[in-house]
């Protein structure tokens, strides 16, 4: 059994990747940060555990310019890999040009312990595809599928109005810092729509009604893409539940297409693709 | 200063508070957040051993995310433009923590320096703050780094602050605290000696080791394109230090007109997002995260400093609670400068 | 021998923006029109390229501008003149309802229809439906409430104003 470390002094040593970008321990207890390691012995610093939440393949979108020449590699869960296929789908970065490194994950806890919601319906233990494996292959694990939308059945029984109730509450609390854009490893746009002027969509206060202009596009943007790492609601500091819209539209792309994002790097994305007998019962 | 000691609880001074002719901002608990605004009874109040500092500070209350500043209308070719009063609203935030009410100190010079912002300043001169004392400081808090303590009554009117037996005393520094403490019969009007700070020495000692300031500046006075900086090439860029910070004061300006009518109105910035400085012509001088994150601290450590002689921190340790990827405010600069970050 | 039908007054007139595209709707509301059918003037047509453009932004800002209803359609299946734009378009307005309805906006509000350039008598028939059930529903007062608060203006209003000559 190879150990990240090895893994990671390995790839550096004999220059394969650029440099390995994964887990250190932080400042505080519970918290882990970043490292971008680019020598044999930076990579000693590297850990996993099950404080590892951060979705590092927010490191692979173009904005942070680690791509170069040389592969990345990048220590991923795997709820991380499926990032990096729809980023990979969405032609943002190539195959070759990272070097997977995946680690077994029973789930992952936040400084405070708590288990992220998206764990509690996960049965992956290991991703599908990667190019090393650091630690031994886990059991597989039985986890009933219906649990990832078990949240969202609260809103089945609420009227229009209600649910208008519950996130106008919600969103009333946004201070549009944007933390849940920029933490979102497929939010790259190189210009958000929200800071575009001419003609502004989006508009840039924090009055309930821009709000939710806000957190509709943010949703529908993510819509047949998000893989739900629940980074954005992590990142969220207001505790705005941004993961149940999210989940709401993977739980409508599912129903209706049958397509569930990142589980391939090669399959087309859900709305650039269409099927002539796709439902619609619901046009006139 | 003058001490008085206050009769019943922390609760019973809130409801006193709410009797007067007041507006109430504490924290409280709302929808998962908690944060300082407005209450109606005592009960909603978070006391303060449910709550070291809040998700967001009470600086909302004073210079608000959004607020409108201007308003216009067209007639043809005419543009009318008309003025926003701001009320002249009585309130008391209680509450606060040292940290959060010494801020305050540190924003006023901001707002009162060329241009006097009459929007901050009125609400400002109408708001008596009352801090709470803490006595557990956690393990992100770093206040003692600044000239302030877990009791420190810098910037505040009043200052709560509990003796060794647990008897509540207030510390009152400001004619607007006294003017307050003279309408609250809680407060009894006779001055006592000072308590001692038995409990707060006890909680400084668990607290971050003091940052060397006067060493940071001179670190960031010679390492503006250091390679120290690019290690804050994983910031993510999102707002949430600057939007939780009780001291980041940046804001936007955004006309949104709607037909002939518009409001020009004020949004909070932060100079973590790229459009901060971005040109008209295109060009961005601060072009890559590690550049803004610089601009971060130089800002709190050194700029603010060179101009008004105070820091822009005061160490109530929100950004490093709450920010995604544990960039750690201390550690940067204590780590620029060539310290061992004691934490 | 010309009917006159009395108008009947309604105590709430609804505003309902229509987003139609150029090749079919626009032309099937056009041929309503030249064919002399009478529907409800309730409608603003928005004439746009496809409903492949019909971004879900121009959805949302006709609600933030005070729409009660709105109204989307275009070319049928296999119909378009860019010749999948409205398959696209199915994909994604079928998700966006959900969206919607999930953060509590009613739904019946925002209409989906196709409508092809010989069609006019549909396009009336659909305008006047809509209009009717929009009209049951009332005013959109949820999203009205929080657009006002988002653009405090007339709060200010009685003060005077400073003459500009731009």
């Amino acid at each position: 059994m190879e150990t990240l470390q090895n893994i990671a002094q390995g790839l550096l040593e004999r220059g394969d990747v650029s440099m390995v970008i994964g887990y250190t321990p932080g400042t505080i207890p519970g918290k882990t940060k970043t490292i971008f390691a680019r020598t044999p012995e930076a990579a000693q610093k590297l850990t996993f555990n099950e404080n590892c939440v951060n979705n590092l393949s927010i490191y692979l979108t173009r904005q942070y310019g680690n791509i170069g020449e040389k592969p990345v590699a990048l220590v991923v869960k795997a709820c991380d890999a499926r990032t990096v296929n729809v980023l990979i789908q969405e032609n943002q970065l190539k195959r070759e040009q990272v070097y997977l490194i995946a680690v077994p994950c029973n789930g992952v806890k936040d400084e405070h312990g708590v288990e992220q919601g998206k764990c509690k319906s996960c049965a992956q233990r290991v991703p599908k595809d990667y190019d090393a494996l650091a630690g031994e292959t886990p059991a597989p694990v039985e986890i009933d599928p219906t649990l990832r939308f078990k949240a969202l059945e609260q809103f089945d029984a609420m009227s229009p109005d209600e649910r208008w109730e519950f996130w106008m509450k919600e969103f009333e609390k946004c201070v549009k810092c944007y933390a849940c854009r920029q933490a979102c490893p497929l939010c790259y746009c190189e210009r958000c729509i929200t800071d575009k002027t001419t003609p502004r969509w989006i508009e840039p206060d924090t009055s309930t009604a821009a709000n939710l202009s806000w957190h509709i596009t943010r949703a529908f943007h993510l819509a047949g893409r998000c893989i739900g790492c629940g980074e954005c609601e992590r990142a969220c500091h207001q505790n705005i539940p941004l993961g149940l819209l999210n989940r709401k539209m993977a739980k409508e792309v599912f129903d209706n297409f049958g397509y569930r994002a990142g589980e391939s790097a090669e399959a087309k994305p859900v709305f650039a693709d269409f099927r002539y007998d796709d439902k619609e019962e619901f046009i006139r | 200063m003058k001490i008085f000691k206050i009769t019943g609880t922390y609760k019973d001074l809130v409801e006193t508070l709410l009797s007067l002719d007041y507006k109430v901002i504490a924290p409280v608990n709302r929808n998962k957040l908690t944060r300082f605004d407005f209450i109606n009874s005592a009960d909603e109040v978070l006391s303060p051993d449910e709550v070291l500092n809040t998700v967001r500070p009470a600086k909302e209350h004073l210079f608000p995310m959004t607020e409108t500043v201007a308003r216009f209308s067209y007639e043809g070719k005419k543009l009318r433009i008309g003025d926003v009063e701001v009320p002249e609203e009585k309130s008391v935030i209680i509450g606060l923590r040292p940290c959060d009410a010494a801020a305050f100190d540190a924003i006023d010079k901001i707002f009162s320096y060329v241009y006097q912002d009459k929007f901050y300043l009125t609400r400002r001169n109408n708001t008596t703050l009352i801090s709470v004392a803490c006595e557990h400081p956690d393990n992100a808090c770093f206040c003692t780094s600044f000239g302030i303590s877990p009791d420190s009554a810098k910037g505040s009117d009043i200052l709560l602050k509990k003796s060794k037996d647990s008897s509540l005393f207030a510390f009152i520094s400001t004619e607007r605290g006294e003017d307050l403490a003279r309408t609250i019969n809680n407060i009894i009007p006779e001055e006592q000696p000072d308590p001692g700070r038995d409990l707060y020495e006890a909680a400084e000692k668990n607290m971050r080791a003091p940052l060397d300031l006067p060493k940071i500046k001179e670190a960031l006075n010679t390492n503006f394109e250091s390679e120290y900086w690019n290690e804050f090439s994983r910031c993510l860029g999102c707002g949430s230090c600057a939007y939780l910070c009780p001291t980041c004061h940046c804001f936007d300006i955004v006309d949104e007109v709607r037909y002939d009518k518009g409001i020009r109105k004020k949004n909070w910035d932060a100079c973590q997002f790229p459009l901060f400085t971005l040109h008209a012509s295109g060009h961005n001088p601060r072009d890559a995260q590690n550049k803004r994150y610089r601009q971060r601290l130089m800002h709190k450590f050194k700029y603010y400093h060179d101009r008004f002689d105070t820091h822009l921190c005061t160490g109530c340790g929100r950004c490093i609670r709450e920010c995604p990827v544990n960039i750690d405010i201390y550690e940067a600069a204590a780590e620029l400068c060539g310290c061992e970050a004691n934490i | 021998m010309s009917q006159h039908k009395e108008t009947i007054k309604h105590d709430f007139e609804p505003n309902i923006v229509a987003f139609v595209c150029n090749w079919c709707t626009y032309t099937g509301a056009d041929l309503a029109g030249t064919s002399r059918l009478k529907y409800e003037p309730n409608v603003r047509i928005i004439r746009l390229p496809c409903t492949g453009r019909i971004d879900y932004n121009l959805l949302l800002k006709a609600f933030e501008s005070g729409a009660d209803g709105v109204l989307v359609s275009g070319c049928h299946p296999n119909d378009c003149h860019y010749n999948l734009g409205n398959f696209h378009a199915r994909r994604r307005f079928t998700v966006f309802r959900q969206l919607l309805d999930f953060v509590g906006i009613d739904i019946r509000r925002i209409q989906f229809a196709w409508v092809s350039a010989a069609e006019g008598a549909k396009w009336a028939q659909l305008v006047t439906q809509v209009t009717n059930e929009v009209r049951e529903l009332g005013p959109f007062t949820n999203y009205k409430r929080i657009s006002e608060l988002s653009f405090p203006y007339k709060e200010l209003e009685p003060e005077p104003l400073e003459e500009v000559t731009a």
